[in-house]
């Protein structure tokens, strides 16, 4: 592809054009040498349509490991044998203590994140609420909650316990995810991103990249997100977990995980897109690139299973790139 | 739309046209939020004439410090109270190991650089030269040195020794210099680099940005370097070192850091813009955006007296972005 095409393409959703699917698929056909400019016009549509902020979020493992389901990349599904050591719940006085380093730097968000299918018939459900409820009064942070399929009902629960904002990833694209969970069906998590919107809550929603999917496989989720008008796009890249069915996976290039951002923020002009778990290792220098690439949030902190980086590195890399980071209360 | 000046200057360029101070001028002009469109034009600009070649050099400090000029920004100057290791020209043995351990790095070239004005009356001139042989010798390095102000005839002995490539910058424009030296003229600068490309040797000349220079004082560099043709422009970025004049001078924007790579590459289309000094400090994690900005060589290891961020770490970054480091394919 020419990069005139890169020129028309921006030029027309610079002008408020809702980019089609079959426009986004031209994008990546870009040559290597073209990416750059791609990036360079993502980050020209992120600065007109979300401005210059940083969406800084950590996240919260509020409960580990012996998941039902069978994701070929989690190291917490039971399907894998992987060193993630499992506990159960939270207490209230260690989630304070775990978003005391995220308040500390400056993180305006945080999630709690439970492991599991879902809170249907999950014994946990109410203890959950109940934490929710004292972590959102008592720190500085705003609390997201990120509990798998929920149902309406719950989703109101979750509202009235104070929470603004609910995280439940799509992963990849409805062709793809067979491949990838079998355990539960794309509708479930497509259902629950429904009932929590209709229950007032913010969406922030994703995915991960890297698993074997196509280009197409990728544009698709934008476009399903897209549909969904979700708020906040979390990307992960896949870190292939030793013992996860995934562990084989060959890496992305950094290049390419920069047009895969460039592509999304085509897609997504005003929303926040989250470079999330995995960018240490798959991005490796090139995390500064990303937020001048499309990128406008960040996963900050550690991970679930795994350590993410210095946070206060991440509030820099921000200010570097003339973007502002989001601070908490 | 603002940019679209960014783009028509762009083709410019990459239809072989010389672009017009007045019209570098401009890109200096552009919106902070259009800055990564330049950065992603330059890049174009920088494969279309070099391609995926990385240049890579790693230099020796073969004599440091009680340097009589007074460079502003120079930890070395007798003129400058600062704490680092001052020593007489390494030994012969000394240099040579340094050179060993540049190639197994990855290096390409290896500069010998000295402190001190220049070559006239050096009484270590003799041991330079038979280090550069000595090299040549044991290494499969090419050879460059960086030793002040030459005369033709030092010219002459450097190319005998096995010298292909001579280094001196300008460090700045002509009509910046006297702030920042007054020992020396800009204007010896110059004659030493016509000296060295008389006896046909190539030339590695460049500057330091963030001194306070202005744009057009930094696009005057660009042009003096563009109208001397030489081969290769190393751009250090000021790392104020404490005792140095310029100690207090604020750090330029990282953004701007970029952009200043942008237009050398707008205005010097098929030379090596070589990353030097100084760029750690000033870019922090953007240091990799460089190589999408039209950089296309670099200092590895350590500088003269500041240490760099590693050999392995920018070639990998170079390697992960698709660029070939030249000592990989020698």
């Amino acid at each position: 592809m020419d990069s005139k095409e890169i020129i028309r393409l921006g030029e027309l959703v610079l002008d408020g054009h809702i980019i089609s699917e079959q426009e986004a698929i031209s994008l990546t056909a870009v040559c290597e040498d073209d990416i750059p400019l791609l990036g360079a016009y993502a980050n020209k549509i992120r600065a007109k349509f979300a401005g210059k902020k940083v969406d800084m979020c950590g996240v919260i493992n509020a409960r580990s490991g012996l998941c039902t389901e069978d994701c070929k990349f989690c190291s917490q599904s039971v399907y894998h044998q992987t060193n993630a050591q499992p506990f159960p719940l939270i207490s209230n006085q260690e989630a304070l203590d775990a978003l005391t380093p995220l308040a500390k730097a400056g993180a305006e968000r945080a999630s709690l994140v439970t492991s599991g299918k879902g809170m249907e018939t999950d014994p946990d459900f109410e203890r959950i609420v109940t934490l929710i409820k004292q972590t959102a009064t008592q720190s500085a942070i705003n609390i997201c909650a990120n509990l798998g399929t929920i149902s309406y009902s719950q989703a109101v629960l979750l509202v009235q316990a104070g929470i603004k904002r609910y995280a439940h990833n799509l992963e990849t694209s409805e062709n793809f995810y067979p491949e990838i969970c079998t355990t539960h069906p794309y509708q479930e998590r497509f259902n629950t991103l429904l009932a929590a919107k209709k229950a007032g809550l913010e969406l922030c929603s994703g995915g991960i990249i890297g698993l074997g999917e196509s280009w197409h496989d990728r544009i698709s989720l934008a476009i399903t997100l897209r549909s969904l008008d979700v708020d906040s796009i979390p990307i992960n890249i896949l870190n292939p977990i030793p013992g996860t069915l995934l562990e084989k996976q060959t890496p992305l290039s950094p290049l390419e995980i920069l047009k895969t951002f460039a592509i999304f923020r085509f897609i997504l002009p005003g929303k926040v897109i989250r470079p999330a778990g995995g960018r240490e290792i798959n991005l490796r220098d090139m995390q500064g690139a990303v937020m001048l690439a499309g990128a406008n949030g960040l996963i900050v902190g550690n991970y679930l299973t795994f350590g993410g980086r210095d946070i206060a590195k991440d509030f820099t890399m921000v200010n570097d790139a003339g973007l502002v980071p989001t601070l908490n209360n | 739309m603002s940019y679209d000046l960014i783009f028509t200057l762009g083709k410019k360029v990459l239809n072989g046209e010389p672009l017009t101070f007045e019209e570098a001028l401009q890109l200096t002009q552009i919106d902070e939020a259009d800055i990564p469109i330049l950065l992603g034009v330059a890049n174009k600009i920088r494969v279309t004439f070099t391609g995926d070649q990385v240049d890579t050099c790693e230099i020796v400090n073969a004599r440091s410090g009680g340097c009589s000029e007074d460079c502003k920004f120079c930890a070395q100057s007798a003129h400058h109270d600062v704490k680092f290791d001052s020593y007489p020209l390494l030994s012969e043995d000394q240099i040579l190991q340094a050179a060993k351990s540049a190639e197994s790095h990855g290096a390409y070239r290896f500069c010998i650089v000295t402190a001190g004005c220049g070559m006239k009356h050096d009484p270590d001139f003799e041991k330079i030269t038979q280090s550069i042989e000595r090299i040549g010798r044991e290494t499969g390095l090419e050879r460059c040195c960086s030793l002040g102000i030459l005369t033709p005839a030092h010219v002459k002995a450097l190319k005998a020794a096995g010298i292909t490539r001579y280094h001196h910058n300008l460090e700045t424009s002509k009509s910046f210099f006297d702030q920042i030296c007054t020992t020396h003229t800009y204007d010896e600068r110059i004659e030493t680099i016509k000296n060295v490309k008389a006896e046909g040797l190539e030339v590695c000349s460049g500057g330091i940005i963030g001194l306070g220079e202005t744009w057009e004082q930094r696009l005057e560099l660009a042009f003096a370097l563009k109208e001397l043709n030489v081969d290769s422009v190393p751009i250090n970025v000021l790392n104020p070192v404490k005792g140095t004049a310029l100690e207090g001078r604020p750090p330029l924007n990282p953004m701007e850091v970029l952009q200043t790579f942008a237009i050398f590459r707008f205005i010097l289309p098929t030379k090596i813009l070589r990353y030097a000094g100084g760029r750690e400090k000033a870019l922090g994690e953007l240091v990799p955006l460089g190589f999408l900005s039209g950089i296309n060589g670099m200092l590895i290891g350590n500088y003269l007296t500041t240490a760099g961020r590693g050999a392995d770490t920018d070639l990998n970054t170079a390697r992960s972005l698709g660029l070939k480091p030249i000592a990989d394919q020698a």
